[in-house]
């Protein structure tokens, strides 16, 4: 019965006539194919490479647009639609058979370009492009039939048909947009990291577009989205169908709410674009200056749309509700985040925690890398090389760094930092600071909080693990340790040999001057988030003068071993200077024996 | 029979369509004059669903009307503004439709194409306006529709033509008993071939009667009288124009032309009096004149 509805009994034979219609264009196409993926660059390159391919798949994409649209084109011509729809076969029943008719010559076009990989030099499997180009060519058909449907204008409708099968990147756009917004209206929220969890966790679009798939088996979850995609999108051309107004053909846009559509899309994405490019100003200037661009493109859209350049009481009654929409977002946003930003972990609460300088966090011990937002316990646990705390003590420390950014945003330096609690409940709490470094207002808290972090032997150990660590530092097998002396005259080098040093004498020696270096230095939260050493001769901000690091003798040392450790390093580079007295020392003493 | 009930329709917030009535009868047909831009096209689109009317029901034979139902097989709609498909023939057109129309005759069809004299193997869009008429024309008869709808199907074609063509459609109107509805402004054409009109203005149906009673209830009358003639009332009749050339008066009457003599006898004594006949178009234009339409005078 359903079947009967959605096709003539002779479908068979009108399938076979539109095929028939079709074939002056088919056969076109399949030389514009022949001549471009085989016959050029057999001439030219003496072979078919991938690459060819890929122009022919590119190819197949045009030539089946070109070809829906055409085979939809009815709609938007008065004269055509008149004389087709007034033939006895139903609407639903015309376009199902054109949809079969430009699958069947889809699936041709894909055989011969299947047939051509055959011959040429690839060094990836055919079947893995076709993983994703057969569902988005399947998709893109009904898609163009649907937008031929929803428009009365051919140009308009191959627009809509790229508006419409982008339509979730366009919505993760201004999704995008507004995670930007809540980041500058609530203090510790980073809209990559809002994104990210948001992409990763709830709006699957590697799913929907199928390049999840490009390096990963094809499971039943391909098929079934395979199959939702094109139940939901023929459900809106049959819908659509039954309700279009054929009596607007020759409008760009037959439905108001399509139109209504994509005069707001165009009205969010044209200031985002232009806002995410400048990418100046603080949140008033970017609120009008968005305001002002949303207005400006609604208007030309609605213009353009309308073939007016009146814009009618409903398109003003419908920005204004989308401009209140938006307000009303910042706002609810404001408020509920509020309760968020100031919130701090109490210490009992926390099982571990993190603290960076950068959202992507990568672990050399592993040899994987994990964005801020996907970071568990699991990868905490297991990379031990990252700088995680599970101290108490160094737990309030970086407790007490989060109160005082949430209370003063100023620093000194390249202010960005990541705070990543791992809560004993199982949730993870993530926080992204970007501190005000034009402040003139520092008065160096951030550093105080967490100076006892920075002095913990969790801490030394993490980050100088040859020095702190005596298990790691006593199973390295160390060869040579290579000393590079700078001073503003001169660079020496000397290699010394690992039978020529006393490692515990020189460990030790590093151990005194690296105690008095991080009880002193003043750029604990430089050290504490990047976890390395840090230059401690530049410019010190916090006491607001500057010292010539010219003037400054420097060590570079080098520690090499013969295999790679279990962090999967086989060097490391410690850098000094001339106050670490002992270790210069020990170091002078060295380069005596060795020069004798 | 096919029937229109309380039709309406709205194109945004201008209404094309108000409650149009219309009741054409098998084996007849039925002649849809207007003024421009009345809405006759567009009510000819309602009938085969390209439109979709916002209220009312087109009935045929009883049953109603709609995209899917069956009895709309049974139509076939010529349009004034033609479409033939890209590079099509006449006999490509034919191969096509006849997987549309399940009563479509081959045989017809090349009998009538031999007799419009039409190339079946040349370019459609090719051929002139009048044979591009002339093939939609053949290609409907030829599917043997129960229901034809034909808008503006004469404009372009010569009388020789057109005299082709109202031959082979009333003979086919009276063989098959095929309801047909002709749109046209030729009204002299459609004076000698309806069976019933429906004269619309401004989306309204003023008036739908079979052609003979109308001319039955309107007529013009010429007279002189012997003294000067002062419009007159009665019951049964209605003067609905005058006019003088000379010391004759012309009147167009609507109702009892014998009640009008009568009248006028009491009132005068008669010099001449005739009846004539009107034509379509004469009747077009005293209908419409009644709702004020073609009645203002061009001032320079």
């Amino acid at each position: 019965m359903v079947l009967k509805t959605l096709f003539p009994k002779n479908t068979g034979i009108l399938i076979y006539d539109r095929l028939y219609a079709k074939k002056n264009w088919l056969l076109i196409s399949i030389a514009i194919l022949l001549i471009t993926v085989v016959l050029l660059p057999i001439l030219i390159l003496g072979k078919i490479r991938e690459e060819n391919i890929i122009i022919g798949v590119v190819e197949i994409f045009i030539i089946v647009f070109i070809n829906c649209i055409m085979s939809f084109n009815y709609f938007h011509d008065s004269k055509k639609l008149s004389y087709y729809v007034s033939k006895p076969i139903t609407n639903i029943q015309k376009v199902n058979i054109n949809i079969i008719t430009n699958i069947i010559f889809t699936v041709i076009l894909l055989g011969i370009l299947m047939i051509i990989s055959n011959y040429a030099e690839m060094y990836f499997s055919m079947f893995e492009i076709y993983k994703l180009i057969i569902p988005w060519l399947l998709v893109g058909i009904l898609i163009s039939a649907l937008s031929c449907i929803l428009t009365g204008n051919s140009i308009i409708a191959g627009i809509s048909t790229i508006i419409n099968f982008t339509l979730p990147f366009s919505f993760l756009a201004i999704i995008s947009y507004m995670f930007k917004i809540l980041e500058d209206v609530a203090l510790g929220f980073n809209a990559d990291i809002l994104l990210s969890n948001f992409v990763d966790n709830y709006y699957r679009i590697d799913y929907l577009y199928f390049y999840r798939y490009i390096d990963n088996k094809i499971s039943i979850s391909y098929f079934v989205i395979l199959i939702i995609l094109i139940i939901f999108v023929y459900s809106l051309i049959y819908f659509l169908l039954k309700r279009r107004q054929n009596e607007r053909t020759g409008d760009f846009i037959v439905y108001d709410g399509y139109k209504n559509l994509i005069s707001v899309l165009i009205a969010c994405l044209a200031p985002i674009g232009f806002l995410t490019i400048i990418n100046e100003g603080d949140f008033i200037s970017k609120s009008i200056s968005f305001f002002i661009l949303s207005a400006l493109s609604y208007y030309i859209i609605v213009a353009i749309l309308e073939k007016s350049f009146r814009v009618s009481k409903s398109s003003i009654k419908l920005f204004a509700v989308f401009m209140i929409i938006l307000f009303l977002f910042i706002q609810v946003a404001n408020i509920a985040t509020n309760s968020y930003e100031n919130y701090v972990p109490n210490n009992s609460d926390v099982e571990s925690v993190y603290l960076g300088d950068s959202t992507h966090i990568y672990s050399k011990y592993l040899e994987e890398g994990v964005h801020i937002s996907n970071l568990d316990k699991d990868f905490m646990i297991r990379a031990e090389d990252i700088q995680v705390y599970t101290e108490k003590e160094n737990i309030e420390s970086v407790i007490n760094l989060h109160k005082e950014i949430i209370d003063n945003r100023s620093f000194y330096n390249y202010g960005r930092i990541v705070i990543a609690y791992n809560l004993k409940n199982g949730k993870m709490l993530i926080r992204y600071y970007e501190l005000d470094v034009n402040s003139e207002s520092y008065d160096g808290k951030k550093d105080d909080a967490i100076k006892p972090l920075v002095n913990s032997e969790e801490f030394k150990k993490k980050t100088f693990k040859f020095i702190y660590d005596d298990e790691y530092a006593n199973n390295l097998d160390i060869n040579n340790i290579i000393i590079e002396i700078n001073s503003s005259e001169s660079t020496e080098v000397f290699e010394i040999y690992k039978d020529e040093i006393d490692l515990d004498k020189f460990r030790n020696a590093l151990k005194k001057d690296y105690d008095a270096y991080l009880a002193t230095n003043n750029n604990y939260l430089d050290l504490a988030r990047r976890g390395r050493y840090v230059e401690r001769f530049e410019q010190n901000y916090k006491q607001k003068d500057t010292i010539d690091t010219y003037e400054i003798v420097t060590y570079s040392i080098g520690i090499y071993n013969q295999s790679i450790d279990k962090y999967k390093k086989n060097s490391e580079n410690l850098t000094i200077d001339e106050r670490f007295i002992n270790t210069v020392k020990y170091i002078e003493e060295l380069i005596k024996v060795k020069q004798q | 029979m096919l029937k229109i009930n309380d039709l309406s329709k709205k194109f945004k917030n201008f209404e094309v369509l108000k409650s149009i009535n219309i009741n054409a009868e098998s084996s007849q047909i039925y002649g849809l004059i207007g003024s421009n831009g009345c809405g006759k096209t567009t009510l000819l689109k309602h009938i085969i669903q390209v439109y979709k009317q916002d209220t009312g029901e087109i009935f045929y034979k009883g049953t109603k009307i709609d995209e899917i139902s069956d009895v709309i097989k049974d139509f076939y709609y010529v349009q004034d503004d033609l479409f033939f498909p890209y590079q099509h023939t006449l006999n490509m057109l034919f191969n096509y439709e006849k997987l549309l129309y399940k009563n479509m005759s081959k045989d017809k069809f090349d009998k009538l194409a031999k007799f419009f004299n039409l190339d079946k193997n040349k370019n459609l869009n090719r051929l002139s306006k009048g044979q591009k008429k002339q093939a939609a024309f053949v290609l409907a008869i030829a599917a043997n529709p129960k229901v034809l709808l034909l808008d503006e199907i004469v404009d372009g074609l010569d009388a020789v033509v057109r005299r082709k063509f109202w031959n082979v459609l009333i003979q086919d109107v009276i063989e098959r008993e095929m309801t047909v509805i002709v749109s046209s402004h030729d009204l002299k054409e459609l004076d000698n071939i309806c069976d019933k009109v429906g004269i619309m203005h401004q989306g309204t149906i003023i008036k739908e009667e079979k052609l003979e009673d109308i001319k039955d209830n309107i007529k013009r009358v010429q007279f002189a009288v012997d003294s000067e003639f002062k419009p007159i009332e009665g019951e049964s009749f209605k003067v609905v124009k005058t006019s003088k050339i000379g010391s004759v008066y012309f009147c167009v009457i609507k109702g009892n032309v014998d009640e009008f003599k009568k009248a006028l006898e009491n009132k005068y004594k008669i010099l001449v009096f005739d009846e004539l006949p009107m034509n379509l178009e004469e009747i077009f234009i005293t209908e419409l004149g009644g709702v004020g339409y073609g009645i203002e005078d061009f001032i320079s």
